[in-house]
């Protein structure tokens, strides 16, 4: 037998095999974008319109077919935030309200809601006249280390206020963000001010890719909201994609005891009042939140 | 030869490379009938899904009367033969009575001709509690039309020597007395059969003490040399990250915009976010809601539609295990809401749940002609542990009825309803097990406010040691 030949052979036979099985991959992976079209975009705006509905915001032209992901909160709990957030010689006050539990020491004061959000306060930090971008990461970097947890969000978002600056950051999967999460800091070179943080510490795919709806369907149900909303929306600021883990409206899920959970493809609206989110693949809504203005 | 070399670690990487990639599209590419293999995959498959309904008749005791003595019967391996030959012999009796009786030719007679009937040579059926007589029609297949005047039974009688049947009325106090001359059966040669074999006696204890014990207060007098094995359990539904098809069948299949939640607590939920939802408990427990359905909306419904609607819902989702018979129906003042409460027995001998678990094993609430709620908690069980020997009842009315209970718990034990063996579950993360105990219901006096309430003693049939309350 030849076996120079046959290796040969059997080189371009597995060269073959593997170009095709990574093209499957690849081809499962990425997200398929389908386009929208303008015509049905202008088709919606007037029906709103003569609904008294102003679409001010740029409907996005393309959607893209997403799986559902499972998305797992950080959970805080009490000896870790007093470990980290506090010193031993410090005296707590500790408090329990609802689900929430506070801590409050000399000069800083923490709160934990459901185990999953946490609120942060240091009366310590002042306002500052200068603010170094740098020396802001760096201590928002120490803030989330003696938390246990990484600098690596998908999504950053920087303003200036008066004597700090604002960070906001964000989750994404894929690209697309999971409005979920939320990490907010109020920073300035002496430390970290104040801080909110809601957190997934686990993202996998669940499903598989599945087409979603245009953001023109989403954008029917803005009238079928003002039904029953006291006040209706008048305006739609902004429609965008993404990621959004919702337990329904009524009280059959105990929001408190969540900590691990489906989040579906949504198409995020924000009006003018509410922001509003809409299930990409069966339309319907999966939760509404007051637009912070 | 260098060059050969070289084609070698190519051929093998490239092998290497393809398995790796062949693994990934086995792990995150769905391909149903290659990677996934259709059917179910998550629960025991041999639950009936066209259940008999009358064998949900089976009663919380069944006696045989010889006359004097009696035996009571257990649906056990060794005696299910016999057991079920009785069972349905009676069943049928029972039926063609009812059917041929008209309401002119039945006979009323006070209840307190209850202790001579059952001293007659006769099969008992006593229920663990009223069922309403459409409930009885309905899983015995006998239309409406056939109304004797009956409102809800208790114990049901075949008289076999008296050639009649008793059906004992506890709203009404009354004894419905039917004839079953004429009605073929084989219950004379059954009972002659019984009465020469080794039986369990069981003993009326309201015989002896009429003001401290209820009639159904019926006891085994000796359980055997053998003992009762302790049982090892295991919950009936574990799930991994696939939604198992039972609960897929509870949002009718559509399981596309399903959420699985992860609680603190490791209560799983599956929910719609809109109407219905699915929680798995960390103990096993099954609970299914239907948040649409509000009581005020619907008109009253009859009890037998409210058996036909949770004996085809539990059918369909989930099954019967063995040996289940219905224990409780509940209806609404309004009517329109029921709950039927199922049991299921290990070798004849009910399984009981620990006073803190808000379902005994199956229960099914439903609100107009729809199933609001369901619940289960159903084990499989998967070994006989070592055996115990059972202490007799009367040991136990001495600990249970003992001057130093009576200290310890603040209250008096005035009657003794009904004392039966059962199976009690401990249940830890580790293991689920299930121990032989005796069951004592009673009314109780509490000497601090001087209130008469309702108590269930549980004790360890083995130590006499009292376990739950």
């Amino acid at each position: 037998m030849d076996w120079a030949k046959a290796k040969t052979i059997l080189i371009a036979v597995f060269l073959a095999i593997n170009i095709f099985l990574l093209y499957i991959i690849i081809g499962a992976n990425t997200s398929s974008i389908g386009h929208v079209d303008s015509e049905n975009v202008k088709f919606i705006t007037d029906y709103l319109a003569e609904k008294d509905i102003t679409v001010k915001g740029a409907v996005p032209l393309k959607k893209t077919d997403m799986p559902s992901i499972t998305v797992k909160y950080k959970l805080f709990n009490r000896e870790d935030i007093i470990g980290a957030l506090f010193s031993h010689k410090e005296k707590l006050v500790e408090s329990l309200t609802d689900s929430t539990k506070m801590f409050r020491g000399e000069n800083a004061e923490a709160a934990i809601k459901d185990g999953r959000e946490l609120i942060y306060t240091n009366r310590s930090i002042k306002p500052a006249a200068a603010i170094e971008e740098k020396a802001c990461q760096k201590r928002i970097s120490e803030f989330l280390s003696r938390l246990g947890m990484k600098d690596n969000a998908n999504i950053r978002r920087v303003e200036d206020l008066e004597g700090y600056k604002r960070y906001i950051y964000g989750q994404t999967f894929r690209g697309a963000p999971i409005y979920n999460s939320i990490m907010e800091f109020y920073v300035n070179d002496a430390g970290v001010h104040r801080a909110r943080i809601v957190w997934f510490e686990m993202i996998k795919q669940e499903g598989k890719r599945t087409e979603v709806i245009s953001p023109v369907v989403a954008l029917l149900y803005i009238p079928e909201h003002n039904k029953v909303s006291e006040l209706p929306s008048k305006e739609v600021l902004d429609i965008q994609q993404g990621y959004y883990f919702g337990t329904g409206s009524r009280d059959q899920v105990d929001v408190s005891m969540v900590a691990e959970g489906t989040a579906f493809p949504v198409w995020r609206i924000t009006t003018e009042r509410d922001i509003i989110y809409i299930n990409a693949y069966n339309e319907k809504a999966e939760g509404v939140e007051k637009a912070i203005k | 030869m260098n060059r050969e070399r070289v084609k070698s670690v190519s051929l093998l990487f490239l092998v290497i490379l393809s398995f790796i990639l062949t693994t990934r599209i086995w792990f995150y590419t769905s391909i149903e009938g290659i990677f996934i293999m259709s059917g179910n995959k998550s629960i025991k498959t041999d639950y009936n899904a066209e259940y008999d309904k009358s064998d949900l008749l089976k009663p919380h005791k069944l006696i045989v009367s010889f006359g004097e003595n009696s035996t009571i019967q257990y649906d056990n391996k060794d005696n299910s033969e016999t057991y079920n030959r009785i069972f349905k012999e009676a069943k049928r009796v029972v039926r063609t009575a009812i059917l041929v009786n008209s309401k002119e030719s039945v006979n009323k007679l006070p209840q307190e001709e209850l202790n001579r009937i059952r001293n007659t040579r006769g099969v008992s059926f006593i229920f663990h509690m009223p069922l309403e007589i459409g409930a009885v029609y309905k899983l015995m297949n006998i239309s409406s039309d056939a109304d004797v005047g009956i409102k809800s039974v208790d114990e049901i009688i075949v008289a076999q020597s008296l050639r009649r049947l008793y059906l004992h009325d506890t709203e009404q106090n009354l004894l419905y007395e039917l004839r079953t001359e004429g009605v073929q059966n084989n219950l004379d040669f059954i009972i002659t059969s019984l009465e020469k074999q080794s039986t369990i006696t069981s003993l009326y204890l309201n015989r002896f003490q009429p003001d401290r014990f209820s009639k159904n207060a019926i006891v085994p007098t000796k359980i055997g040399t053998k003992g009762l094995p302790v049982l090892l359990g295991e919950r009936e539904l574990v799930v991994d990250n696939e939604i198992p098809d039972d609960i897929a069948k509870l949002f009718d299949g559509d399981i596309m915009s399903l959420s699985i939640i992860k609680n603190m607590d490791g209560t799983i939920v599956y929910t719609d976010r809109e109407n219905r939802v699915v929680k798995l408990y960390t103990n096993g427990m099954l609970e299914y809601v239907d948040y649409e359905l509000q009581s005020t909306d619907y008109k009253s419904i009859d009890v037998r539609s409210a058996i036909d609607i949770s004996t085809e819902f539990v059918s369909n989702h989930f099954g019967f295990p063995e040996n289940s018979y219905i224990s409780d129906i509940i209806r609404s003042m309004t009517g329109n809401r029921y709950i039927i409460r199922y049991r299921y027995a290990y070798e004849g001998i009910p399984i009981v749940m620990p006073s803190g678990t808000s379902v005994d094993t199956i229960e099914v609430e439903i609100v107009g002609d729809q199933v609001k709620r369901y619940k289960r908690i159903i084990r499989n069980f998967t070994d006989e542990l070592e055996t115990k020997q059972v202490m007799d009842f009367i040991d136990i009315l001495n600990i249970l009825l003992d001057s130093k209970v009576e200290a310890l718990s603040g209250e008096k034990i005035k009657t003794i309803k009904d004392m039966y063996l059962a199976y009690y579950e401990r249940y830890n993360q580790n293991s689920i097990t299930y121990v032989p105990v005796w069951v004592v219901d009673v009314t109780v006096e509490r000497f601090e406010k001087g209130t008469v309430l309702n108590q269930r003693y549980i004790i360890n049939a083995e130590t006499g040691i009292i376990l739950d309350k």
